[in-house]
């Protein structure tokens, strides 16, 4: 492979050796966040600015339009591009990748407007990110917008002047002043067209003159062990969006956490902490349950916390442990307590669904006061999340994705503490306090080249929708095959959109489904591997990586039981061949499993 | 090679497609998503299918990161409009088991489902095969269901009026076998040898849909002149001697595009009844041949027509029938609405027209009209006649039936939508529109009816509330409730906005014109008020509102639709 110039070979091997495979992918993703920052910056990364000259200016086409006008437009200024010698990218916006434009150039932009003065549908996304406050700096841009609209309406070619004004004032520079055409748009469109390929063309040798002042000095990557339980990352929430469509009997959150500045990274696999904090009502049913007053005062450690806030933020109140029962039954004498905690197979059943506040009241004593119920309860654990992005094609940020746990148990509404946390508590703009817990083994292979094949169910998809984009990101070539999960395919096919465009750009090579609910026999993931199992070997005796994640009752057994039948059928061996075949995979860390 | 003319995409596909199956079974099997692969979206239509999303979710989903929520509509096609009780429960099971729990009754006389999910088709066309009923040409460039007063009163003429459209109907359906192939597992329903030739339509169809109506003077309750064919019964003494023949209708066009218009097709001449058959299969043919198959805006024979001119079209319907037809006998239409209530012998066979609010057969608190209608089915021995008003008629009713089933639909709370409107709301028709149509930039359907309750007050404060004004609502200029036929005519242009038609006639011989565009409801209201007020004061005795308008001179009258626009 050449090196790009101002490259030397001999240092870049001094750079890389001792390195195995997967600390050269973690630095390519640093050197590429590096790049961010400094793009962020507005600044050129120093490659960028000693590109040779004679490569051709990146001309970009951009449509947005419902009836497909804008796409005719951009085909044919694409075609108009090619007689004069420019190379064109024609895009959808509907898919078009809204982190992409911070690297445009050229850009022409095609949008129609709608009903009073919207964007359509396939312009949505990209409108809101060009307008919204995460939009980059775009100042090596030079664009111009064609605008398509009617007059009979009010705001004609509202969403091209939109983008027009927007994209000015990121620091955009215009080609050629916005045109906006009326419904017979064709002769307009043509002038345009002709107009602004001229003028990129006569441009176009200027490649280098964008000149660089000093280097930027990049703080030092700021170390993940400086964020900690004890001192977590105050996230803001830059999204939080409800994945399933309605009439679902499912709750989940894609949940999108803003790291810049906190220097914290992570790789595709790790977990994200997150310190959560009860609910209000939930706070106050245990208040009433102990007959305590909010504001009476807690000792903890040096400082001095009302009771109410301590059970909010400081003390787990959604769950029982042993732990809890056995301090609180010396303080509360009750002999159905104390029998209980004789036998774990009384215990069980009795800690299942029930909270503090239901201990309270089933087991009522007047020897608690706020000091001794904040030493008897526990203190309130992070929950990890396996995170759901990839830190290369997401910069400083975080995504998650987290379902919402809620049922009724014992007369009474409960909620899962950290899910309900994130769905109800926060929203856009607020803060959660953060920190990665990396996963050692759940990694992508070593080798870009491996294939592997990702078993999802509901949220255990999150760590796959990971792999997959830096898998994409560093162009891996390695071959990527996802098997999903769910109750309903219209309502719960989690990230479908993503992984459809992943299909179609071969992201994934394979694409497997299965809804459980959507007929009278119920299908899962592990029946799609038996179908599959042919392939399934293939891969496997290929040298692919195995991943499961999800629910460890309900799915780690079943596909693993799975995946021994397929070793059975297509090997042609006994039942417990099959089984030593996949101890074997587990044991070499290619059957790898993030289970919860 | 500058000569070539540029096939649409339409025609590429449908060429490539093997007649009509292009990758529709890849498409079926594919798990990732609920719609067709895209030239397939082409295809599914001659299978009677539109691929459609939820709109009012669209945005939201995108959001959700969630493809779009898509359905299929199905059209059912029913020629004549004539189901059996039978056909008509089976129609209810499939709505409830896979639709929307709604069915449509289509101004074309036929059946639409609503929000089928892709792995569902299959299912549903079994059952409506099962049922002796198909979707195949519901749809697509072919000619559709073919349309024939529903009235049950003169039945001899109407039988054999009816027979001519089932004849017509069964000689222009498609011949291929992948219908039978796709949806019912290669079980080929007709006794005929299946073969995948299309002696009339070739295998790329027609440039475009076609449509044919079949009337009985005086009632033009099909709008015979918004079709390709329109067919004029002339009877003498119960019997039919032949059709006045009508071509070039089509109500469709494009905002911003003058050259494009609804047109009402013209009068060519008379035809026995024995060649009737033979002028609608040629003409068929001369639009298979001369219509524009590059911009299927264009495509309708009305272009055809008016660009070669009416008489080289009859030159050469001449030259392909070897006989010239002869000169059009007189006939009188009255009207092109239905005649609601009881009607018929109380002693013998009655009939009842049931007023359908647009079309829509459905359950509401209050209104269970869909439960009253399967109940009656159970027990009804006459038929379910679909009109082209979006109504339905229980035809020949049992004597022994008719309180019963008078006291289903009170029992049911169904009775006062018959019995008990404003003439403007009996005679409003309006298409589906938001939220399935893809094609629709305005409510119509779900909104109508709210518009009527605001015009209902005024049409009584002036002492209208027996007057009959055909009022037309759609989502969009395709004109599929016919609204350029509408006395008022209101066509969507943006979310909440329409265009004001006025001045067609009352028996669907006059288009109608632009009045006022792109008004809101206070709007409409506000334009409407003084002109209803002007018409209840100042017109004369068995004058129409669209007669009105044009004698006062509020707009011009459309004489042609060339000068539509003008």
């Amino acid at each position: 492979m050449p090196l790009p110039s101002g490259f030397d070979e001999a240092a870049l091997r001094q750079l890389s050796t001792g390195l195995n495979a997967q600390q050269l992918v973690w630095l390519s993703g640093y050197f590429y966040g590096q790049a961010a920052v400094a793009a962020a910056a507005g600044v050129q990364p120093e490659t960028a600015v000693q590109a040779p000259a004679q490569l051709a200016e990146k001309l970009t086409i951009l449509y947005g339009s419902h009836t497909g006008n804008g796409k005719k437009v951009a085909q044919q200024a694409a075609a108009a591009a090619k007689q004069r010698g420019l190379t064109a990218e024609v895009r959808d916006m509907n898919d078009y990748p809204t982190r992409q434009l911070a690297q445009e150039q050229n850009l022409l932009l095609i949008v129609s407007t709608h009903g009073e003065g919207e964007p359509p549908v396939a312009a949505e996304e990209l409108h809101r990110f060009v307008l919204g406050t995460r939009a980059p700096r775009l100042p090596q841009l030079r664009f111009s917008v064609l605008a398509l609209g009617d007059r009979s309406y009010l705001h004609f070619c509202q969403t091209g002047l939109d983008f027009d004004q927007r994209l000015g004032e990121l620091g955009g520079q215009r080609l050629l002043d916005r045109v906006d055409c009326d419904v017979d748009y064709h002769a307009d469109a043509d002038a345009w067209i002709a107009a602004v390929l001229d003028k990129i063309a006569v441009s176009a040798p200027a490649t280098t003159s964008a000149t660089v002042g000093a280097s930027t000095s990049t703080s030092a990557p700021a170390l993940n062990a400086a964020i900690t339980r004890t001192n977590p990352w105050p996230a803001r929430v830059l999204e939080s969006i409800q994945l399933n469509g309605r009439g679902s009997t499912k709750e989940t959150y894609h949940i999108e956490l803003d790291l810049a500045g906190s220097g914290l990274q992570y790789a595709p696999g790790d977990a994200l902490a997150v310190l959560p904090v009860n609910e209000d009502g939930l706070v106050e049913e245990v208040l009433r349950a102990a007959r305590l007053s909010d504001t009476a005062p807690v000792q903890l450690g040096n400082e001095s916390r009302p009771l109410a806030a301590v059970l909010a933020g400081r003390r787990e109140l959604t769950v029982l442990t042993r732990d809890v029962l056995e301090r609180y039954a010396a303080l509360a004498p009750h002999a159905e307590l104390h029998s209980l905690l004789a036998d774990t197979a009384l215990l069980q059943p009795y800690i299942y669904g029930r909270d503090v506040a239901d201990l309270l009241t089933d087991f009522p004593t007047d020897q608690l006061t706020a000091q001794v119920l904040a030493e008897t309860l526990r203190p309130l654990p992070s929950r990890a999340y396996s995170i759901a992005s990839s830190l290369l094609v997401h910069p400083d940020e975080v995504h998650l994705t987290v379902g919402a746990v809620r049922y009724n148990a014992h007369g009474r509404r409960k909620h899962g503490v950290c899910s309900s946390y994130l769905a109800d508590q926060v929203s856009v703009g607020d803060t959660a306090r953060v920190f990665v817990e990396t996963n050692e083994y759940f990694k992508l292979p070593a080798n870009p080249a491996t294939d592997i094949i990702m078993v999802g169910a509901g949220t255990g998809v999150a760590p796959f929708r990971a792999f997959v984009e830096e898998r994409v990101e560093l162009g891996a070539t390695g071959r990527n095959w996802l098997l999903f999960g769910n109750p309903h395919f219209t309502t719960d096919f989690l990230y479908q959109a993503e992984w459809q465009q992943h299909l179609k750009r071969g992201g994934l090579a394979k694409l497997d489904v299965a809804f459980s609910r959507d007929q009278a026999a119920k299908i899962y993931v592990q029946d799609r591997l038996l179908e599959s199992s042919r392939d399934v070997f293939g891969w496997l005796e290929n040298g692919a990586q195995f991943y499961v994640c999800g629910d460890k009752n309900r799915l780690g057994g079943a596909v693993q039981a799975a995946l021994t039948e397929v070793v059975r059928r297509e090997a042609g061996v006994s039942a417990d061949e099959a089984a030593s075949y996949v101890r074997d995979l587990k044991k070499q860390r290619r059957y790898l499993e993030d289970v919860y | 090679m500058a000569d070539t003319p540029k096939l649409s995409e339409v025609e590429i596909v449908k060429d490539a497609s093997n007649y009509l199956r292009g990758t529709i079974v890849e498409s079926l099997s594919n798990r990732i998503t609920g719609a067709l692969n895209h030239d397939d979206t082409h295809l599914i239509k001659f299978h009677g299918s539109y691929q459609q999303t939820d709109r009012d979710l669209d945005s939201e989903r995108k959001l959700q990161k969630l493809e779009p929520l898509y359905s299929f509509m199905i059209r059912v096609r029913v020629p004549g409009g004539t189901a059996t009780p039978a056909q008509w429960q089976r129609m209810d099971d499939l709505a409830d088991e896979y639709g929307n729990g709604t069915i449509k009754l289509t101004t074309r006389q036929a059946f639409q489902l609503h929000g089928v999910l892709k792995r569902d088709l299959q299912a549903t066309i079994q059952g409506f095969n099962e049922a002796l009923l198909d979707s195949i040409a519901g749809c697509g460039d072919v000619n559709r269901n073919v349309m024939c007063s529903p009235n049950p009163h003169e039945s001899a003429v109407h039988a054999e009026v009816y027979a001519a459209a089932a004849a017509i109907s069964a000689h222009l359906t498609p011949r291929t076998t992948a219908y039978w192939e796709l949806w019912l597992n290669g079980e080929q329903q007709s006794t005929t040898e299946p073969a995948d030739e299309e002696p009339i339509y070739g295998k790329t169809y027609l440039p475009r849909k076609f449509k044919i109506a079949l009337a009985v003077p005086p009632y033009n309750d099909v709008d015979i002149f918004a079709n390709d064919i329109g067919l004029i019964a002339i009877a003498e003494k119960g019997k039919v001697l032949g059709y006045n023949v009508a071509v070039g209708g089509g109500l469709g066009m494009t905002f911003g595009m003058n050259e494009t218009y609804p047109r009402l097709a013209d009068i060519i001449g008379f035809v026995p009844a024995a060649n009737v058959l033979d002028v609608c299969e040629k003409v068929v043919t001369i639009q298979r041949d001369w219509g524009n198959r590059e911009n299927r805006k264009f495509s309708r024979l009305k272009y055809t027509i008016d660009k070669v001119g009416l008489s080289a079209f009859q030159a050469e319907l001449h030259q392909r029938l070897g006989y010239d037809l002869t000169p059009a006998r007189p006939y009188h239409f009255q009207s092109s609405t239905d005649a609601f209530g009881w009607s018929g012998n109380p002693k013998g066979l009655s009939h009842l027209t049931l007023f359908i609010e647009g079309g829509r057969i459905h359950n509401l608190p209050g209104y269970a009209l869909k439960t009253a209608l399967r109940e009656i089915a159970a027990f009804h021995t006459g038929e379910f006649r679909l009109t082209g008003n979006q109504n339905l008629v229980l035809a020949n009713i049992k004597s022994a039936h008719r309180s019963r089933i008078q006291a289903l639909l009170e029992a049911h709370g169904a009775w006062p939508n018959t019995a008990h409107q404003t003439a403007l709301r009996q005679h409003s028709l309006a298409c589906v529109a938001l939220n399935t149509c893809s094609q629709a930039f305005a409510e119509a359907e779900r909104y109508l009816p709210q518009l009527l309750d605001k015009l209902d007050t005024i049409i009584r404060a002036h002492g209208l509330a027996e007057a009959g004004i055909l009022i037309r609502m759609t989502g969009c200029p395709n004109g599929c409730a016919r609204p350029y036929l509408g006395e008022i005519g209101l066509v969507g242009k943006a979310p909440g906005r329409y265009n004001l038609y006025l001045g067609a006639d009352h028996a669907g011989e006059r288009l109608n014109k632009l009045y006022r565009e792109m008004l809101d409801e206070d709007g409409i209201l506000r334009e409407l008020t003084p002109i209803l007020a002007d018409y209840a004061a100042q017109r004369q005795p068995q004058e129409g509102f669209g007669d009105f308008v044009i004698r006062q001179g509020y707009v011009q009258a459309t004489t042609h639709g060339l000068n539509f626009h003008a």
